[in-house]
């Protein structure tokens, strides 16, 4: 489509005094910054790179307080979208003038960027486990001065997961990331603690997040469920119970969404009672 | 060589078989045991040997149309532009017709560089590579490009196009099978006519080979290995060099050798490299393919290069 | 070069100075250049033929040859077989023959030397018995003596002479004397244009010198010609 170009022009007008404006308030915050010295400093300007602590800061009432996320983060509407998680762009991330960063991982977002990024700290948000999540919540709950809604969040995700029944067996389980090449779950993943939360015990051993592993060894370790993820990282894959190698597979085969149980966010503890409702054999096809 | 190299594919073979995650006592095989073998290892061993043989054949295939030796499946471009098909097919969820998408993307650069490089209805070899280099260029930027907008599937699309053996089934065994069979079929009465395209075109025509209609031939029978074989097991890269280079160096300069060599030498290679990548390591975790192959393959030829520089010197 | 006819029996010289449509000429009788025009070999029009078919007529020896795969001299002279064998594999007649004429072009000894290891007029040599061992009717060589030692070139030739009575040898040479002291017939050419056609014996000084722009003289010493030549 053909734009007008004094149409054009304004628009480019409009960015500038916007960006004109952020930068004018980045250089009153920042001088606010070197007045305060005190102790009680609430961080107020947050940019999130890890969209799974999306959902915990709405939860936490500080929706107006996220500045920015990444492409793919959908809880946060209106926040500027500074790039991918594995590659924000520097100079947005600045003129956005955080102070307070939360980032996957040192691989995805190295420490060495906190100098780049002025006055923000750098917040990594990685929890392998249900706990180290609820560790987390109370965590940012202190950095952003609300110590009391995150205690009942936290509650409230651990009067969740009392839904989960008992079960007469643990079920023996394998996750897969993706179908090709194969890569499941391992020890590192929050998968490994929502299947035990959920009664069950991921068979994978191995002390990473995932795993490349052979089909042969799928077969040997027998398990009861097979649970396959559909997302980004597993597009469409063929099922399980198609692929001519598994044909000798006694599994339950079951599909579940990588949105839900791969990401340690709040989401976490409703995968692990939909876990349970699928393992009772209630709640699924 | 003669001995060598059938002897060495059914050691490979032997090896494959018999080691993998899992041991499998094959004296007395539990259910369990035999379901491994012949729906998991079995099939896979087969469609590395074939992807091999294939990989191998179209690199000689390529280098006897470019009169290169550096020519292989890359340097023409086709495995870039199948990996790109295939990458299209990850971004669209397509994943059970990746091959079907390798095979169209591998043949849209085929005609693409075939188009570019014939000039008054003949191949002009270096056009032809360059036009190549250019295409792989192009279809790497634009597979870094689909990475890029596919943010969450960009490990999904890396590791596959690591490429692997792990999705094997009987089923792809075969058509790789069929398509291996139908490219070496139609290229076999051809062998003295490919030494003699080792000469300039000059020579070669005027010694009754029509040059160019044998360049269309083995360009396509090429082309069409290295689509099958991307499209079932990702890009493996380097067989399609190494595999003729140290069969040449073996002294294997005659087609009527070189051609049955590389599929047999290419498929014990691959069942050899896709054995240690799937052993090595512990908890039957597994390594990409192109890793081993590229870095045991890699090692191995530079010894050769630098023990036979002489006769290299003389390969032109 | 309209109503040219060429039949069997004695040596052709085909001179002329560099760019004068020696080799073009040599490239569209053997088919590898296009041309207008047409012509007959045998009776029948050459542009019916197909590659295959052509080389069986006629063997061509280009100027420059390259080979990038490291055979051995002896393979490169077998590959003249091709259009004699089954095109799949040289059947033993054509192993014999291949010896036979490398002996007769004196490079039996070189036979298992890698071709691209050899000298210049080695090479030459062989490649020259290469398209020998073709054993057409026709044989076109373009400046099959280049590189090559004065023995070499004299063995060469009286094997030409030798089989000429059922051939037709065209050769590209550019050694005035040796031209004239060997071959029979002689085709000149200057600007690209056929402008001679002559015997030995029709041959003038005035022709060679309008053809190659310097004076050319004849002289006679012991029932020889040699020729001289000098700046005009």
């Amino acid at each position: 489509m053909m734009q007008k170009p004094e149409h054009g022009r304004n628009m480019t007008e409009t960015g500038k005094s916007r960006l004109l404006i952020k930068m004018m308030l980045a250089g009153i915050i920042i001088c606010l910054a070197a007045f305060d010295g005190s102790s009680a400093w609430a961080y107020k300007r947050i940019v999130v790179l890890y969209p799974a602590v999306s959902p915990i800061l709405i939860e936490l009432g500080a929706l107006d307080m996220i500045v920015g996320t990444t492409r793919s983060d959908h809880a946060v509407k209106d926040a500027v979208k500074v790039g991918s998680h594995l590659r924000p762009n520097i100079e947005l991330l600045n003129a956005l003038a955080p102070d307070l960063i939360i980032a996957g991982s040192q691989r995805a977002f190295p420490r060495e960027m906190e100098q780049r990024v002025k006055a923000a700290d750098i917040l990594y948000y990685n929890p392998v486990t249900l706990d180290e999540i609820l560790a987390k919540i109370r965590k940012i709950g202190d950095m952003l001065e609300r110590r009391d809604r995150a205690e009942k969040l936290v509650l409230r995700l651990k009067k969740r997961l009392e839904d989960i029944r008992p079960l007469p067996a643990e079920p023996s389980v394998i996750y897969e990331v993706m179908a090709e090449p194969l890569r499941v779950a391992g020890e590192k993943s929050i998968v490994t603690s929502i299947v035990s939360a959920a009664g069950g015990r991921n068979l994978v051993k191995i002390d990473r997040k995932h795993a490349v592993i052979s089909t042969e060894k799928v077969l040997q370790l027998r398990p009861d469920f097979y649970i396959y993820q559909v997302g980004p990282m597993n597009k469409n894959p063929v099922p399980p119970g198609e692929r001519p190698f598994y044909k000798s597979l006694k599994a339950e085969f079951v599909k579940v969404d990588e949105l839900e149980f791969a990401r340690p966010g709040i989401n976490a503890f409703d995968a692990a009672v939909n876990l349970n409702r699928i393992f009772l054999g209630a709640g699924h096809e | 060589m003669r001995i060598i190299l059938p002897a060495a594919l059914v050691l490979a073979f032997i090896a494959a078989v018999s080691a993998g995650a899992v041991k499998i006592d094959f004296f007395s095989m539990s259910e369990m045991e035999r379901n491994i073998l012949f729906d998991v290892r079995l099939p896979r061993v087969v469609l590395a040997g074939l992807v091999g043989a294939a990989l191998a054949l179209s690199g000689v295939l390529f280098q006897y149309v470019m009169k290169n030796p550096l020519a292989d499946s890359f340097t023409t471009g086709v495995s870039a532009s199948s990996a790109m098909g295939a990458v299209i097919a990850i971004m669209l969820g397509l994943m059970p017709y990746i091959p079907l998408f390798a095979l169209a993307g591998g043949i849209a650069g085929l005609y693409l560089v075939y188009r570019i490089a014939s000039y008054r209805g003949r191949i002009q070899p270096i056009t032809m590579l360059l036009a190549g280099i250019v295409l792989s260029t192009f279809a790497s930027a634009t597979i870094s490009f689909m990475k890029f907008l596919s943010d969450d599937a960009v490990s999904s699309i890396i590791f596959w196009l690591m490429g692997g053996f792990q999705a094997a089934t009987p089923l792809k065994d075969l058509i790789l099978f069929a398509v291996i069979c139908f490219s070496f079929l139609s290229v076999r009465g051809d062998y003295l006519k490919l030494d003699i395209l080792c000469f300039d075109d000059t020579t070669a025509s005027s010694t009754g080979v029509d040059v160019n209609r044998l360049r269309k031939k083995l360009f396509f029978a090429a082309a069409l290995l290295t689509a099958f074989s991307v499209g079932y097991a990702g890009i493996i890269g380097f067989v399609g060099l190494i595999i003729p280079h140290i069969l040449r160096l073996g002294n294997l300069v005659k087609a009527s050798y070189l051609l049955p060599a590389s599929l047999t030498g290419g498929a014990a290679f691959m069942m050899a490299t896709d054995l240690v990548a799937r052993t090595i390591l512990q908890g039957g975790q597994e390594l990409p393919v192109g890793v081993i192959t590229s870095s045991i393959g890699g090692v191995f030829f530079l010894y050769l290069l630098i023990k036979r520089r002489k006769e290299l010197f003389y390969f032109n | 070069m309209d109503g040219l006819h060429i039949g069997k029996g004695g040596l052709i010289a085909v001179l002329g100075n560099n760019g004068s449509g020696k080799s073009t000429f040599l490239n569209v009788m053997s088919g590898l250049l296009e041309f207008t025009g047409g012509y007959r070999v045998n009776g029948r029009p050459f542009r019916e033929m197909a590659q295959a078919e052509s080389a069986r007529l006629m063997g061509f020896l280009p100027q420059e040859a390259a080979l990038n795969m490291p055979f051995d001299a002896f393979y490169v002279v077998l590959t003249g077989r091709f259009i004699h064998s089954d095109g799949r594999m040289y059947s033993r007649a054509d192993i014999a023959r291949t010896e036979n004429v490398m002996k007769r072009f004196d490079v039996f000894h070189l036979r298992d030397r890698l071709f691209n290891a050899l000298s210049g007029g080695e090479k030459q040599r062989v490649l020259l018995a290469r398209v020998m061992n073709m054993d057409t009717d026709i044989f076109l060589l373009d400046e099959p003596f280049s590189g090559i030692d004065i023995l070499h070139q004299i063995k060469i030739v009286d094997v030409f002479r030798r089989i000429r009575s059922e051939k037709i040898i065209m050769v590209v040479i550019h050694d005035l004397s040796f031209a004239i002291h060997h071959f029979d017939r002689f085709l000149l050419f200057r600007d690209g244009r056929l402008l001679y056609d002559m015997k030995r014996d029709d041959l003038s000084p005035e022709m060679l010198s309008e053809v190659f722009g310097v004076r050319v003289g004849f002289a006679e010493q012991d029932n020889r010609m040699f020729v001289y030549t000098e700046e005009m």
